[in-house]
Formats: structure tokens, C-alpha cells, sequence
């Protein structure tokens, strides 16, 4: 059954006539986002619920006059404003409903932060003399707190978060009209720490263009597609998936001047559930590679966490490998005979988000 | 291996207080401490991720059954442009140096304060040249001082170059020339000048630590920049010892932490904020900043850090900025008494939070002086307060005007009603003081192209285009982060009214015209406006 109570704006920007800088995966990962979203494994949202802002590239030639240039901020208002008044209206008749509402907001883009707790998409029609042309989340964050049209609010912002002085917070123009429906629930996810950037794969992952996302998106798809399951409840939801996404992200992008530190504020002891009903089936592997590198010559055990014990292997000659298929997780590996014996860092290895070569 | 009963992991830090994660098998964090942690955990692997500002470390642990864990000694090294005791082995020959100009200045261009500007190379790139052709030292009314590239001493093969002057107390800047700054800069890639506030007050030296770009030919980087001060006649650590070790490692600690936006304030800031010894100030300024950044601050030691910086730097514009934060944050509307602010804080929060504030209090920030005319060249360069030069050209674009809507009485109109209101407002000066603004103020006389002009044109412009009729309030006019002296200038320019001022001989100079081209041209101009008289 469809979340019909789950609603969803995603703007991705690629063209930024009035910046001088285009991104090129911005667009793209909005897309990717929203297929998530209606994926019936996914978000299971409605096609009618879910609103993509997102321009082709070739509409916006770089001769666009910066005022031209689309998505601003006017239509990611307007969007986000269509779904509170259905979400208000069908509220109106069945207040118990609330409980099961649900905004996701995601925005790729350039970006800047006001503030430490703050980060804000820069629309199309940005530029050096207008970085007011945003949308801020705290803003968005802060309205809908006030005016509760949605149990919870999650948003998504794959943008840098530099420092511009003088940028005016993109706010919400509306006006505010309180409610105390409960206890409003949210997940603010960003790709980097305040003042830092964030980054795009570049051209030195070349199979499918298409497939290319921004380091954090692409994460996040990872992470929302199963990577971030936890086994113990069976759910992906905001705990699990800041979980995921901290050192994926950094491992990402480790070769980048300065790596990305994903951010994620939401209240821990109440996360969002983005799916739940998954089993230990759904948790995607990685082909790990070990290769035993000292003279140890006997059995061994695979140990997830350094405790529980998931394979056990003989081994025979110096150099031999090993192909497992391991999750997102801390391993070890450790003799069982010769018990002084020793790998490589005591045989212990991390699995993030990709298959690996792992010398012991 | 069998599950058994949890141990006791104790992790501790040797390089002062930085952030200590604990991490489970699944990544989960299981326990986190600033400077030291202590958690029973069951048996197994762990992940111990220790992080200062933007500088991360981690390394995987076992904790056996039946053994706790215990590691005392974990190691971050903090990179510092500081060879100071806690960042630095103090038998270094920069610690020798550094002590030797703050304590024997090289030059004297006035007195009551002194300077050290210190240049350090990268720890694998020591030998290599640095180049201070691009950096220098302006004084309150942008005149250069000295030439750093020939004043500066320097020592052969050991890294670094030095420069320590007595000076007046004042605002001063540090002007980097040819500056590849922000990719935000209105031309991307184009070198541009920039100007960073240096406050020097009376009684102390101030020292300015940089780092080098190897990259670049060892030019100084403003990143990682940092400033410690300390009482004139007191050397900068010539002997190792612990509190100096640890004052110096939270301070730098805390300036991570605010380029970083993390709000973690470690306990043993707190301790030494609250013990400091008055020794130097500068822990006080950026601790009481990395104070309010936390979620919930605590007001009793930033404000007891704030009294102790009025007594001991009782002039600083960061001292002054802190106490108005603190109002701000606690929506404290008392007036405050102090004299109004002409040089912008050295720290960026600092400025901002003094212009946030002058829009409850008009009148903190004088008009026509620094404090007013850098914010509308704020650059983002956080932590330190830096602005595109104002005597430097504007590039093309930004000198051509925002096009005026076809009925520019109509803006014009808007322009004299919100400056008539905002004048109508209470000013501090009438509230606090009884004094009147001061008249003349140091740059009423340096024909500056102004932004804050370009922006409040621009915002009248929009507002108009977008909500015909209306007229905007002050709340949105505040957004524009601008003081309220920049706006009111502004205003009156748009309004056609010069508040009286006369252009001065100067403004006409940076015509470059002939003076009898000049002198020909208002004469016109004068028998044009009795014509259009009669």
C-alpha cells in the first residue's frame, strides 16, 4: 500500500547562468532521489505526491540571463505550499491521520550556511549580488515546526555549506499560522560540516555517466536502498542510516583536499523510519578480498564485531586468498592454533559501502 | 569467542582536549568524551576516532574478555602555525625566535602596543623561500607600514620569517595583495586585494602566526591563521610549562572548532576560560565564541569571561562584539554602555554579531569608519574578519549600477520614507551616551566605491519589482546584514539627499581631471541650477 501521506519535493540544480560555475550531477541525483521515493521498495510514495524540480541542461544555454535561469525559488515555494494545503485538507476531515504524514525535502545544488546549524540551496537564479535567491532548511525546518502539517519532516541537502556574509536567509514567505498537533519529528541530513564543501564525482569514474551521483547522494541511495539496514530491528531509519552515511561519505571522498563529514541532526531516541520489514537477505554484501600475507600456515576464523563468528578457512601457503561476502560492518580475522600469532593490524578490517583488498 | 561480561574501555588524551569518539562494530557510536572516556563495553572491536576541527584521526582496538582497555596516551597532533609550547617542541629554534621578536622589537613606529607577524614553513618543506611580497601591514588609515618583504628577519635553512614592531594601539590591517581568495568572489579565479582586521591593544602584543603554501612559493595562507597575545615584556613561551601547554592547545582547539562550526566545548576550556590568569586574551575572546556556539552556552562563564576581558583589553572591538552577542542570544534589550565601534572585530562572528546588534541599538557602529564600510565587503573566509580592500577597483560588473525601475521617483520616494523613519529611530548615542555621533570620521573623505549602495539599490529594486505599492519594513532591511549606517548612507544617496555633507577635494580628485576641467565644470553646473532656480 502507497504512502499516501508521504509527500516529496527534490530540486537538483546543474545550471547556474549568474555563478559561472555549473555543477553536473545536481540534476541527476534529484531524479535518482525521487525514483527512490516511488520505488515500492523505497519511499512507496504515489507519483502524484512527489514534485521534481529540475531543468535540462540544454533549456539553460550559458547566454541564460541569470534572472532567466530555472528552478527559483518561487516554484520550490509553490510546490512545497500545494502539498500543505492536501496534506491541511484531507487533515481537516481525519485529524488522526496525522500521525502518518511525512515531508522529505531534498535539494542538490551549490549551497551556502548562514549559520552552523544551517545549510541553503542556492537557486538557479543565484548569483555574487543575489545569494538571497535560496532556500534555507532551517527556515523550512522552523515553519513547518510551527505550523505542522507533516508528523515528520526529512530533509536532504547534497550542497556545500560555505560562509557567504550578507546572504539573506532564504525564508519561507508564507504566513504562519501555529497548530499543536503533537510532537513534530525530523531528520536534517547534509553533506558536509558548515563552511566546507561538498563534491560530485568526477569524470575518473567513467562506465555510465548517468550513474553518477553527488559523493553524498550517492551514499544516501546506498544507505536508503539497504545498506543502512539495522539487523536488530529490521528498520533503515535516521539512526542507521547517519550510521551508514558518516564513513561512507568519508570514505568516498578521502581523496578530496578536504574529505566530506556528513552531518545528520535528529532526535535518537525518536528516529524516522524510512523502511522497515527487511531481514539479514536485504543487507547488500561486498566481495572482500584477503590475502594472507604472513607465515602463518592453519585455521582461521572471520569474527564480525571481533566476537561473533561468521566463517572459518585453513590456511595453507603464504599469499592464499580468501573471497568473502561481508556487510557494512568491523571484522577480524584471527588464528585458532599458534594463538600468539598475528595479522596485519591484528587481523582487523573495516567493511564500508564497496568490495576491498584486505592484506593480512 | 564467547560473549562475556563488558570491560571498561578508558581512552585519554596526550594532545589536550579533542574530541574522542568510540565506535562499535556497526559503526555505531557507543560512547564520546572531550579529552578523556571512560564506558564498559562487551568484548570485541572497536573503532577509537579522535577529531580537532577539521583534522580527524581513527584506529581500530580489540577489548578482550576479561581485560579492560586502557590507552592514556592518544595522540593527535594539532597543526598549529603557533610554534608555541603544547603545539611545538619547545627547544625549536622558532620557539627561540619567536620569543626573541616579541620581546625585542625590530622596528618602532609608534607605542603602547607591539606586533609579531611570524611566517612558518610546513615541517617538510623548512628550507624552502618565503615570499612576503604579497602581505602587508596598513595602519588605521590604510597607509602601508614598512615593507614586510625587507623588514621581516628571517634564519636560513630553519623555516620561518618574523617581522615585531611597537606600535600605536589601534585597528590596523593585514593587506594580502593579489589574494586568490573564495571561489564566491565576484570574478572567479582573479587575484583581488583584501584587508584583515588586526586590533592591537594598549599594554599587550599581539602575535600573528601564518602558515606557508609551498604550492604557491611560500606564500602565507590565511587559512589556519592564528593570534595568541600576551603582555608586552612577556616572552611567548620561552619555557615549556604545562598551563602554557594546555592554554595554548585549547586555544587552537576552540579556533578549530569555530572554522569548523562545531560547538563542542571541552571541560577543560571551561577550567582554564574560568583560570586563565589573565595571561592572554585571545583564549578569552575565542573561547567565549566557541561558548556560544553551543546549544545550550553557559552564560555564567561567558559572562564572567567578558567582565574580565573589559578589564583587560577594555578597547578591544571583539571584547565589545562578545558582550553584545551575549545580549543578543539572550534577547537582553539594555542598552549598552560603551563608546560606538570604528574598526571591525578581528573574529568574523564577532562582526557579525556587532552589525546583527547595531539594529537594535543604532549608533554601536560609526558611520563612514571601517567597522561600517567593510561589511558590505565581508569576504567568507571565517574564522577571522577579512573584506575585498576598499580602496581597490571594483571589477565591471559590480560598478554598473542596478537598473533603475522606469519610475525611479517612485524608488526614490521609498528610499527618503525609510530614511526618514530610520532617522526618526532612537539613536545610542541620544539613549546612552548624550553625545552626538562623532562628525568627522576617519573615512568620510576616502571616495570609496561603495557596496552596501549596490545592495540596498539592489534590494529597493526587487522589493519593488515584486511587491509594487508596498513598502518595505525593517526587518527585511536588516537581512541585508549591513549596519545601520551603511543603510542609512545608502538610503540618502538613493534619496538624492547628502545629509548636508560637502563633496570634499579629494572625492574630486579621483576624478582625474584637469582642476580647471573641474573648476569649469561646477561653474556650468552652478549657472544650470540658478537658471532652473528662477
Amino acid at each position: 500500500m502507497k504512502n499516501t501521506l508521504h509527500f516529496a519535493v527534490t530540486v537538483g540544480i546543474n545550471r547556474y547562468p549568474g555563478m559561472g560555475k555549473d555543477l553536473t550531477l545536481a540534476r541527476g541525483d534529484a531524479e535518482a532521489f525521487a525514483g527512490w521515493l516511488l520505488d515500492p521498495n523505497g519511499g512507496n510514495l504515489p507519483v502524484e505526491n512527489v514534485k521534481t524540480l529540475v531543468i535540462p541542461d540544454d533549456e539553460i544555454p550559458p547566454s541564460t540571463a541569470r534572472e532567466d535561469a530555472r528552478p527559483i525559488r518561487r516554484e520550490v515555494l509553490n510546490a512545497l505550499g500545494g502539498y500543505e494545503a492536501n496534506v491541511l485538507h484531507h487533515l481537516g476531515s481525519h485529524p488522526e491521520d496525522w500521525e502518518r504524514t511525512r515531508l522529505y525535502f531534498y535539494v542538490s545544488g551549490h549551497g551556502l550556511a548562514p549559520g552552523p546549524k544551517d545549510a541553503a540551496l542556492l537557486m538557479a537564479d543565484a548569483g555574487p549580488r543575489c545569494y538571497g535567491e535560496n532556500i534555507a532548511c532551517s527556515a523550512l525546518l522552523k515553519y513547518f515546526g510551527e505550523t505542522q502539517p507533516y508528523k515528520e519532516v526529512v530533509i536532504f541537502a547534497d550542497c556545500c555549506r560555505d560562509r557567504i556574509p550578507g546572504a539573506p536567509l532564504g525564508g519561507v514567505t508564507w504566513t504562519v499560522t501555529k497548530r499543536d498537533n503533537g510532537e513534530v519529528s525530523t531528520a536534517f541530513g547534509c553533506a558536509t560540516e558548515y563552511g566546507r564543501s561538498a563534491f560530485e564525482a568526477g569524470p575518473e569514474v567513467p562506465d555510465n555517466p548517468d550513474e553518477l551521483r553527488g559523493f553524498y547522494t550517492q551514499a544516501l541511495l546506498e544507505g536508503l536502498k539497504g545498506a543502512a539496514i539495522d539487523t536488530s530491528t529490521g528498520n533503515i531509519d535516521s539512526n542507521s542510516l547517519a550510521r551508514y552515511l558518516r564513513p561512507r561519505v568519508r570514505e568516498l571522498t578521502e581523496k578530496k583536499p578536504e574529505p566530506q563529514k556528513s552531518t545528520m541532526e535528529a532526535d535518537p531516541s525518536e528516529p524516522i523510519v524510512f523502511r522497515s520489514g527487511l531481514t539479514e537477505d536485504d543487507v547488500p554484501r561486498h566481495t572482500i578480498t584477503l590475502k594472507f600475507d604472513t607465515e602463518y600456515v592453519g585455521p582461521v576464523e572471520l569474527l564480525r564485531k571481533g566476537r561473533d563468528r561468521i566463517d572459518q578457512l585453513r590456511v595453507s601457503y603464504v599469499g592464499q586468498e580468501w573471497l568473502v561476502q561481508l556487510a557494512f560492518g568491523m571484522y577480524q580475522v584471527v588464528p585458532t592454533e599458534h594463538s600468539a600469532h598475528s595479522f596485519q593490524d591484528q587481523g582487523r578490517f573495516t567493511v564500508i559501502g564497496a568490495p576491498k583488498h584486505v592484506t593480512l | 569467542m564467547s560473549r562475556s561480561k563488558s570491560q571498561q574501555v578508558h581512552l585519554q588524551s596526550a594532545s589536550g582536549p579533542i574530541q574522542i569518539r568510540l565506535l562499535d562494530g556497526d559503526f555505531d557510536i557507543v560512547a564520546s568524551g572531550v579529552g578523556e572516556l571512560k564506558r564498559n563495553v562487551e568484548p570485541g572491536i572497536y573503532m577509537v576516532e579522535m577529531s580537532s576541527g577539521i583534522k580527524r584521526q581513527e584506529h581500530m582496538i580489540t577489548v578482550e574478555p576479561g581485560q579492560p582497555y586502557e590507552d592514556l596516551q592518544l595522540v593527535l597532533p594539532v597543526q598549529s602555525a603557533a610554534p608555541l609550547t603544547g603545539l611545538i617542541d619547545s627547544e625549536d629554534p622558532q620557539s627561540v625566535a619567536l620569543a626573541r621578536l616579541s620581546f625585542e622589537p625590530l622596528a618602532h613606529h609608534g607605542h603602547g602596543a607591539r606586533l609579531v607577524l611570524f611566517f612558518r614553513n610546513p615541517p617538510n618543506h623548512k628550507s624552502d623561500p618565503i615570499d612576503l611580497s604579497r602581505i602587508g601591514l596598513r595602519g588605521e588609515q590604510l597607509e602601508p607600514i614598512g615593507d614586510l618583504s625587507k623588514d621581516a628577519v628571517s634564519e636560513g635553512q630553519a623555516g620561518w620569517a618574523g617581522y615585531s614592531a611597537d606600535l600605536d594601539p589601534g585597528g590596523y590591517t593585514l593587506h594580502w595583495r593579489d589574494k586568490r581568495h573564495s571561489r564566491w568572489a565576484p570574478v572567479q579565479g582573479a587575484g583581488r586585494s583584501v584587508d584583515q582586521s588586526l586590533w592591537l591593544e594598549e599594554g599587550w602584543t599581539t602575535a600573528v602566526f601564518l602558515a606557508t603554501n609551498p604550492r604557491h612559493g611560500g606564500v602565507p595562507r590565511m587559512t589556519g591563521m592564528t593570534v595568541h597575545m600576551r603582555r608586552i615584556g612577556d616572552f611567548f613561551d620561552p619555557h615549556p610549562d604545562e598551563t602554557a601547554s594546555r592554554i595554548n592547545l585549547a586555544q587552537e582547539l576552540a579556533l578549530s572548532g569555530l572554522r569548523s562550526g562545531d560547538s563542542i566545548v571541552p571541560r577543560d576550556l571551561l577550567d582554564l576560560l574560568l583560570g586563565w590568569k589573565f595571561s592572554n586574551p585571545m583564549l578569552g575572546i575565542i573561547g567565549a565564541h566557541a561558548l556560544v556556539q553551543c546549544h545550550d552556552p553557559k552564560w555564567s562563564i561567558f559572562d564572567e569571561v567578558v567582565r574580565n576581558l573589559r578589564k583587560l583589553v577594555p578597547n578591544h572591538p571583539d571584547a565589545l562584539a562578545l558582550r553584545l552577542i551575549g545580549k543578543l542570544r539572550r534577547g537582553i534589550e539594555a542598552k549598552t554602555r560603551a563608546e560606538c565601534v570604528c574598526w571591525p572585530p578581528m573574529l568574523y562572528d564577532g562582526y557579525r554579531g556587532l552589525i546583527d546588534r547595531d539594529w537594535e541599538e543604532a549608533g554601536l557602529i560609526a558611520r563612514d569608519t571601517m567597522a561600517d564600510l567593510a561589511s558590505a565587503r565581508l569576504l567568507p573566509q571565517g574564522p577571522w574578519t577579512a573584506w575585498s580592500s576598499v580602496d581597490e577597483e571594483l571589477p565591471d560588473h559590480l560598478q554598473a549600477m542596478p537598473q533603475v525601475p522606469e519610475d525611479a521617483r517612485t524608488l526614490r520616494a521609498q528610499a527618503s520614507t525609510l530614511l526618514e523613519e530610520l532617522q526618526n529611530r532612537p539613536r545610542r548615542s541620544d539613549v546612552v551616551t548624550g553625545q552626538p555621533e562623532p562628525e568627522t570620521a576617519p573615512f568620510a573623505t576616502i571616495g570609496i566605491a561603495d557596496l552596501a549602495l549596490e545592495q540596498v539599490r539592489s534590494f529597493l529594486v526587487e522589493f519593488e519589482g515584486r511587491e509594487s505599492g508596498r513598502r518595505p519594513d525593517f526587518a527585511q532591511l536588516e537581512r541585508l546584514r549591513l549596519p545601520v549606517s551603511s543603510v542609512e548612507r545608502a538610503l540618502e544617496e538613493i534619496a538624492g539627499r547628502e545629509r548636508g555633507r560637502r563633496t570634499e577635494f579629494a572625492q574630486l580628485e579621483r576624478l582625474r581631471l584637469p582642476m580647471p576641467s573641474v573648476g569649469r565644470a561646477l561653474e556650468e553646473i552652478d549657472d544650470l541650477e540658478e537658471s532652473e532656480e528662477e
